[in-house]
């Protein structure tokens, strides 16, 4: 039904565009505008008056040099000079000068007798003039037909963040970015138009200076960037072809520019908290939280006494002054009465945590001649996290240069090499919540107990801290090199080489003390995995305009290749723990070995065409034909059409009268991209293999692994999307907006087949998934005055995924908790209604003995009064309804200052407190359900009534139906970051040769507003690293 | 410049020219199905199916590289718990359905469903390489023989299992690695025994006596008639109608039984201890076949993702040892799971204490201390009290035992000293423990004072079998390894013993005896009960003549031990109304002799005795049914079944 209704939508939606489009055409086919295509050549005046002005840009009040200046309608100019300043000949004093500059708002300025002008250039700001960059290629912004989100260095800069990816977040629609684990270090997802596939990855094709990436952007400095331009449509990823259906990323590093030579810098330092932790019980609410577990079990009076404390507490330890007993006997006065508050609580977490530091410096230097332009760079991060066992430190340098060889070879690249080294000790969080508040962490020698209150199943989590050491390194080379022909007949050829390796190691060490040996023999692994990736492109355009007709031909040849080797062993019983992972040689037991290595190449094809009418009509179309080695022989090749149509209804001469309206662009299109998830070596089947022996004989045993399976495809995906782009109020209100439905078939899923088959599963492609949505960009220019000004960028962005079809039919998969009509990742499981009450006797009594007060209360479906798995249902989805975020920009003469919040409604989060209700290990802190009052027989009468967490019981290790708590609605609105700045006015740090310094402090994660009762709604599915709130201090300088 | 650009223009011509086969894929790692048609390849895929054998006492899936983690926990909750006389100890998350036949004993239980997977895994891996096997180029016609009969056994060992447990299953006996198939339905019981029968008879005729020491653990003609013998007392044994029994599986039984015993290649250990001795597993005569580990932790399953965790069966039978004053864990005590406890009834009453030396064999009684801060530490008092059994508190008022003051204060024992002893009295002071009736009532005031009074004296930890509780109980010796190296390992390397020559004797006095031939029958019984028993010039064990009123003389009781016609018709235990006595004594003994050596539920389902049993001698199996006789067919198998036929035949009844 619903689905009906949308598709008569989208059939409306689309009607109404194609019919505006249609309309537009018809009107303009009589009216042609003078165009003023092409660039006009500067001459001199011959006579007249002279007129003599200055030109300084807005923001800064700088002097421009460089801006053209030139009588309007003819090709009569100048160029300003270095201080910004002009002269110029006119024929008379009624002449109209249009001053035109990069990244300047075009002027016109009517003389009216005036000689003397003092002009000022306003920035440009998300102007439809703005060059975009789309697959191999450019085009300008007022010329997209696709779903292009462009997001500028200077909007990246505006806030200090730990990576590119994070800065990334909230600035462009569709386009959702998560931190979900807060360890220094740590990638954030980021999910374009939502997820489309089950088995493949759903990140998206992150491409640098048009190399593509083997994984993520991790490791480019935030300020390298000039742009990062997301391809969200398939009309614009389908050059991409199989590698384009989650979307694609291109960065755009700096270049190097002409002139003198420009020094930045810039750098914060932050320290960083956690935002939000959550409570474990404390000494004296523990005992009464296990006193509760053993009544329930039936082992502990109403009214406790030392004896019976006793009976909870590891037998023999009575007399340990480090004991919990011991201390348990503190509390009580030797008239028997408690006295709880005697109590200590050990501060397990505070030993564990530490407050981080975050360290950035980042400096480049940009210049160069007409000839060779270069940019270098060089970037020191370094993050202690919160956790003493964690910590993340990285280095990069880079040079990007463009060396014109002559008027028609130029050459270029870009070439980064980084490093980085990450500590991942164990988390400390997973043992701690499990301690008792009561146990000591020394003995009276200071020195740490192996197990903190005798419990033989805990070991020491702190002990890790110096016995534990997991490091990963990365060295990553990335180059992209290019060759450029200006060939006759308009045409240029390209060629692009572009590198990506990085060997990574993966290197751990566990002494005898840390929790993995727990006093046994020391073990280290050593492994690692090299990446190796080349790309080549062959590239030909033809560029040609032929009076109002515009051509623009891309045609590609490109092969690519990635190898991937790796290796690890594992050895126990090191002589010295003190080498580490470093002499692996020296132990005498292997007790695992392994290595690998994959390749793969993928040969394309491709021809795309734009062709624009009139500056007005704009159609782009596409083929890209993909080979690749994964797939069998006879079904290596995939085509990969598109195709897209705008409309820049704003230039036609009828919506030229609306004085409101500065711009207002049509787009409709349609791509068919594919998804590579189908690993190498998949197609032929394999055998697997395990060790055995015979006697003292080792022999090695191999069995059927995968099943041979040569008619794996790809995953495709066919979507289509239709946008506006309108400007209103001279470029005061801009705005986007997209709608887009996305049909992925050909699922690749494995098909879960009786065991009696010979296999358990079977890569096959079988389903359907469909993403629909709607996205919306609006920056409003809410004051612009001269010393101040105001603007706000709105972002919001609803996406529904559902699953379409599986197994070439609608039944639902309930052991994967894959649905029909539901998002690919739901929480499927029993239903929690509370906890079963006092009073309820007769209720529970329909089930039989399965439930007792204090109980969890289960939402029994069927209504047959038994809890079976039929009972299960759908209890939410981790994919938000909508996510929204609104930004703030205020300058105030020197001052500046911007805040963003961001939001995400409807989310579900699986967030597993780890209630371990036994009466044995501390808990996250909960009200649960617990006896207050006692007859004489010692029946309960009454309860604290909690309906949230059940009745402790000694006897259980789980309470039953346990998971059904787990689920907590994890909507937020979140003040991610504020940022106040100063820069310093010009007379003052000009002495000093300083042209800009800016000083900041900003605030990341200030607050968040949730219902979420773990530590973050993003990052906190679990009792884990709380993520950070960061308070830092920043300079921006040029030089 | 021009040069420039021809130069780069013809580079790319060049290398354009140049990729023909660009797309062709290069396999350098990837083994592919067409190794199994070299001879080392087909070796492999035979061991590939001895190796599944490992699952039942290693891990399913190991989730990380450590060596200790990713312990699946199957074959005790399929073999020991919900028996009658294994209990369930403290702690571990798969066992209580299984225990106590709770409702979560249902199609999707783990263990369940891995039990399944990893028995049609291996039998799908038999197929495939007897599919194979003609095209191998390179073995001989002897050698494909051979390796054939190897599979056919362990196609055979693993139907027996399921069949047993599941009951009707799919008979799959064909190879496939390129069909999509799923459907499948269940073969009647009685034709799963006649595969498994042909299969085992066909293995029996060609396969060898023996093997050297390289190829121990390999399937020997004898292994196959040890099988033989069991299938048939098992399709004879009960049910013969759902079985297809015939009035001859008595013969067959006894007759492969002999066979194996008359082989000569095997011999019992002189002493009983000597079966479970680590030193003593690859070269033991007892032993007719093993699941096979090393000590070498590459080949043992220590750590990969695709290995099996080594034999971790050293976990699950520990009682809490760690805990107690004066103790700590260490590796030759090993590392307490505690997840079975021997019931008390069993310690009790099911051996002859005096003279049955299985007994003290069995178990560990006494710990040594070895922890000199916690010995320090546990000091006599003064005076101890009553102890009200009901609230557990002292009785300040009632004094059970005054310590002489000389002692007060001091540590009661030294590290090297005892500090644990598992006694193996029951003073009939105190109900049994167990999880679904813990408080355990005071039976006779007494015997509660004696005990407490004894007790408190000790000064060691003194455990009568009133105490006996889920951490505390006699540990199991048999599969304890302290051979790993170091005290939390667990990939151990001790062998898995699953066919050995004592069973083979119980299975051939069971099936003489079940035909009236008491002659025969109390031959090979005796002959069991003849080593079991104290040897000339062994010394006893110091319970027999502190505890159980014994001398302590070098005596051999193996007189005592040899049993009439007229004991094997009375069990020790108080029996059930309609058991058959005879029956019950063979099963008592077979107890006696293989007490946790996980094959317990199969023997009480064998003898269609599980649920009576289980009800009377396991008071937390209350809840168990008819129906559970069998285990559910695991719904992750139902389920992916298509066209899927009727409830009724995918699952046993019970379970839908």
């Amino acid at each position: 039904m619903e689905k009906k209704l949308f598709k008569k939508k989208t059939a409306l939606i689309m009607k109404m565009t194609l019919l505006f489009i249609l309309f537009g055409f018809l009107q303009v086919t009589a009216k042609v505008h003078p165009g003023t295509n092409g660039s006009p050549e500067l001459l001199m005046a011959n006579a007249g008056i002279k007129v003599t002005g200055t030109v300084t840009s807005k923001s800064d009040g700088q002097a421009i040099p460089g801006v053209n200046v030139v009588l309007k309608g003819t090709t009569v100019g100048v160029i300003t000079n270095i201080d910004g300043a002009f002269t110029l000949e006119v024929p008379n004093t009624n002449a109209v000068l249009v001053f035109s500059f990069v990244g300047f708002i075009q002027q016109e300025i009517k003389l009216d007798g005036k000689t003397q002008l003092k002009v000022v250039l306003e920035e440009e700001n998300l102007n439809v003039e703005q060059v975009v960059v789309v697959g191999y290629g450019t085009v300008k912004k007022k010329d997209l037909t696709g779903s292009v989100s462009s997001v500028s260095n200077a909007k990246l800069m505006e806030k200090a963040s730990f990576s590119a990816a994070q800065a990334l977040q909230g600035k462009a629609a569709g386009v959702v970015i998560q931190q979900k684990d807060s360890k220094p270090g740590a990638d954030a997802t980021v999910m374009i138009r939502g997820n489309r596939s089950l088995k493949a990855t759903n990140d998206p094709l992150y491409v640098v200076d048009g190399m593509p990436l083997v994984v993520g952007l991790s490791e480019i400095s935030q300020s390298d960037i000039e742009t990062i331009d997301i391809l969200k449509d398939a009309s614009a990823t389908a050059i991409y072809g199989a590698r384009g259906a989650n979307g694609v990323v291109l960065i755009t590093t700096k270049k190097g520019k002409e002139g003198k030579a420009v020094v930045d810098y810039n750098s914060y330092y932050g320290v960083q908290q956690a935002a939000n932790m959550v409570d474990v019980f404390n000494g004296p609410e523990w005992v009464d939280f296990i006193r509760e577990a053993y009544r329930k079990a039936g082992k502990l009076p109403a009214v406790p006494t030392f004896d019976t404390d006793k009976l909870m507490i590891p037998v023999g330890q009575e007399n340990d002054p480090a004991g919990i007993a011991f201390k348990m006997q503190s509390a009580y006065d030797p008239d028997g009465s408690w006295h709880g508050d005697r109590l200590q609580t050990t501060d397990w977490l505070g030993e564990a945590m530490r407050t981080g530091t975050i360290t950035n410096h980042e400096v480049s230097i940009r210049g160069g001649t007409e000839k060779l332009k270069v940019m270098a760079s060089a970037t020191y991060f370094d993050q202690k996290g919160l956790l003493k066992t964690q910590d993340y430190s990285r280095y990069s340098a880079r040079v990007n240069f463009d060396w014109n060889l002559t008027d028609k070879v130029t050459i270029g690249g870009q070439t980064q090499f980084s490093h980085f080294d990450r500590n991942d000790g164990p988390n400390a969080f997973n043992d701690v919540i499990r301690l008792s508040p009561l146990a000591n962490i020394y003995n009276a020698d200071g020195v740490m107990f192996n197990r903190p209150g005798n419990d033989p199943q805990i070991w020491n989590p702190l002990l890790d801290i110096d016995n534990a050491k997991v490091k990963y390194r990365k060295d990553r080379f990335m180059g992209s090199y290019y060759a450029e022909i200006k060939l006759p007949f308009d045409f240029k050829f390209r060629t692009n080489f572009g590198l990506d390796i990085g060997p990574y190691y993966d290197q751990r060490f566990y002494g005898s003390r840390s929790g993995d040996r727990q006093g046994g023999i020391a073990r280290a692994e050593n492994g690692g995995d090299t990446r190796t990736m080349f790309t080549w492109e062959n590239l030909l355009f033809w560029n040609k305009v032929i009076k109002k007709h515009t051509f623009g031909v891309t045609m590609l040849q490109s092969i690519q290749q990635e190898k991937f080797e790796s290796y690890r062993i594992n050895v126990l019983n090191l002589p010295y723990e003190t080498q580490l992972w470093y002499n692996v040689g020296s132990a005498p037991t292997i007790s695992s070995v392994a290595s690998n290595y994959t390749k793969w190449q993928l040969a394309s094809f491709m021809g795309r065409i734009n062709y624009s009418f009139n500056d007005r009509y704009l159609l782009t179309a596409s083929l890209r034909d993909d080979g690749s080695s994964r797939l069998a022989e006879g079904n290596k090749w995939v085509m990969f059409p598109s195709a897209a149509f705008a409309w820049r209804a704003s230039e036609e001469s009828f919506m030229k009268g609306i004085e409101a309206l500065s711009n207002l662009k049509f787009r409709v299109g349609f791509g068919v991209t594919a998804n590579t998830a189908i690993d190498p070596y998949k197609t032929g089947g394999n055998l697997n293999y395990a060790r055995y022996n015979y006697g003292s004989n080792n022999v090695m045993a191999f069995y059927q692994n995968e099943m041979p399976n040569p008619n794996l495809g790809w995953e495709t995906t066919k979507a289509w999307n239709a946008g506006v782009d309108f400007g209103l109020f001279n470029g005061r209100i801009n705005g986007i907006v997209d709608v887009y439905l996305q049909n992925t078939s050909d699922l690749l899923m494995d098909r879960q087949l009786p065991q009696t088959a010979g296999f358990n599963s079977v890569v096959y492609n079988i389903g359907k998934t469909r993403n629909k949505g709607i996205e919306v960009t609006i920056n409003t220019q809410n004051v612009k005055k001269k010393d101040f000004s105001w603007s706000t960028d709105f972002i919001f962005a609803r996406n529904k995924e559902e699953i379409v079809e599986l197994y070439g039919g609608t039944k639902d998969d309930v052991g994967n908790s894959w649905f029909i009509g539901q998002p690919l990742s739901v929480y499927y499981d029993y239903k929690a209604l509370g906890i079963w009450q006092l009073g309820e006797e007769t209720e529970m009594a329909k089930y039989g003995t399965a439930f007792k007060p204090g109980d969890i209360k289960i939402q029994d479906t069927n209504g047959d009064y038994k809890i079976t798995e039929a009972d299960r249902v759908i209890i939410g989805t981790q994919r938000p309804t909508f996510t929204a975020n609104i930004a703030n920009y205020i300058n105030y003469k020197d001052f500046d200052f911007n805040f963003s919040l961001n939001g995400s409604y409807g989310n579900m989060l699986n967030y597993d407190r780890g209630l371990s209700f036994n009466g044995r290990y501390n808990s996250i802190k909960v009200n649960y359900w617990k006896v207050t009052e006692y007859d004489a027989s010692g029946n309960a009468t009454a309860s604290n009534g909690s309906n949230e967490a059940p009745r402790p019981n000694n006897g259980i290790e789980n309470p039953a139906y346990r998971s059904s708590l787990n689920y907590f609605e994890a909507s937020f609105i979140r003040l991610s970051d504020v940022t106040f700045g100063y820069t310093l006015p010009k007379f003052l740090i000009k002495k000093v040769g300083i042209t800009k310094l800016r000083l900041y402090v900003s605030v990341q994660n200030g607050f968040c507003i949730t219902k979420f009762p773990g530590t973050d709604p993003e990052s906190g599915a679990n009792f884990n690293v709380p993520a950070p709130r960061t308070f830092m201090f920043g300079i921006n300088m040029s030089l | 410049m021009k040069r420039i650009s021809y130069f780069i223009l013809i580079l790319v011509l060049f290398a354009a020219t140049a990729c023909n086969n660009y797309l062709k894929e290069e396999q350098y790692t990837n083994v592919g199905y067409d190794y199994p048609t070299t001879k080392v390849g087909m070796e492999a895929a035979v061991t590939g199916v001895y190796q599944a054998m490992r699952w039942y006492c290693g891990s399913y899936n190991q989730s990380s590289n450590s060596t200790s983690g990713g312990n699946m926990e199957a074959y005790y909750c399929l073999n020991e718990y919900g028996t009658d006389f294994t209990w369930e100890g403290a702690d571990g998350g798969n066992k209580d359905p299984f225990n106590k036949y709770q409702s979560s004993l249902n199609p999707s239980q783990d263990v369940i469903n891995k039990f399944w997977n990893n028995n049609f895994k291996a039998i799908t891996r038999a197929n495939t390489a007897l599919m194979i096997m003609p095209d191998v180029v390179d073995m001989t016609a002897d050698q494909k023989t051979q390796r054939t009969a190897e599979l056919q056994f362990l196609r055979a060992y693993y139907y027996f299992d399921l069949v047993q447990h599941y009951g009707a299953v799919p008979l799959v006996i064909k190879g496939n690695i390129t069909e999509v198939i799923t459907d499948f339905k269940r073969a009647p019981v009685k034709d799963v025994y006649n595969q498994i029968i042909s299969d085992l008879v066909a293995a029996y005729a060609v396969l060898p006596d023996v093997y050297q020491q390289s190829d121990r653990g390999r399937a020997t003609k004898w292994a196959a008639g040890h099988l033989l013998a069991k299938v048939y007392l098992t399709r004879g044994s009960s049910d013969l109608a759902e079985r297809g029994g015939k009035a001859t599986d008595m013969d067959s039984a006894a007759f492969y039984a002999v066979k194996v015993i008359d082989s000569g290649k095997f011999s019992l250990e002189n002493n009983f201890s000597s079966i479970f001795d680590q030193n003593n597993q690859k070269v033991s005569k007892e032993i007719i076949w093993d699941v096979e580990y090393t000590k070498d932790a590459l080949f043992s399953g220590a750590g990969s993702s695709t290995s099996d965790g080594g034999n971790q069966l050293h976990l699950y039978f520990l009682m809490q040892y760690d805990i107690k004053a004066g103790m700590i864990r260490d590796q030759p005590n090993g590392r307490p799971f505690k997840r079975t406890r021997v019931n008390p009834l069993v310690v009790t009453k099911l051996w002859d204490h005096l003279n049955d030396s299985r007994f003290y064999k069995t178990f560990k009684w006494n710990y040594i201390s070895n922890n000199a801060t916690t010995a320090a530490t546990n000091v006599w008092k003064d005076k101890y009290y009553y102890i009200d059994p009901v609230s557990n508190s002292e009785v300040k008022t009632d004094v059970i035992y005054t310590t002489p003051a000389e002692l007060v204060g001091k540590p009661k024992f030294k590290p090297g000293d005892t500090a644990i002893y598992i006694s193996s009295k029951y003073y009939g002071a105190l109900s049994y423990y167990t999880t679904t009736t813990p408080k355990q009532t005071k039976l006779d005031d007494v015997a509660y004072r004696q005990m407490l009074t004894d007790i408190a004296k000790s000064p060691y930890l003194l455990i009568p079998v009133d105490k006996n509780d889920v951490n505390n109980f006699p540990t199991l010796l048999k599969w304890l390894d302290d051979q790993r190296p170091d005290i939390n390992y667990q990939a151990g390397s001790r062998n898995f013993h699953r066919m050995r020559l004592a069973d083979t004797y119980l299975i051939a006095g069971e099936a003489y005896g079940r035909k009236g031939d008491w002659t025969n029958a109390l031959k090979y019984i005796n002959i069991v009960r003849t080593r079991a028993a104290y040897a000339a010039g062994e010394q006893k064990p110091k319970q027999i003549f502190t505890l159980d009123g014994g001398v302590n003389v070098t005596t051999p009781t193996v007189a005592s031990m040899q049993v009439t016609q007229a004991d094997v018709v009375k069990p020790a235990l108080p029996s059930g109304a309609g058991f058959d006595a005879f029956v019950d004594w063979m099963l008592e003994e077979r107890a006696r002799e293989l007490y946790g050596e996980l094959n317990r539920w199969e023997d009480l389902a064998r003898t269609g005795t599980l649920i009576a049993r289980a009800k009377l001698y396991n008071p937390d199996a209350f809840a168990v049914k008819d129906f559970h006789k069998l285990r559910p067919i695991p719904n992750t198998y139902t389920d992916r079944l298509s066209p899927q036929p009727p409830m009724a035949e995918m699952q046993n009844p019970g379970y839908y």
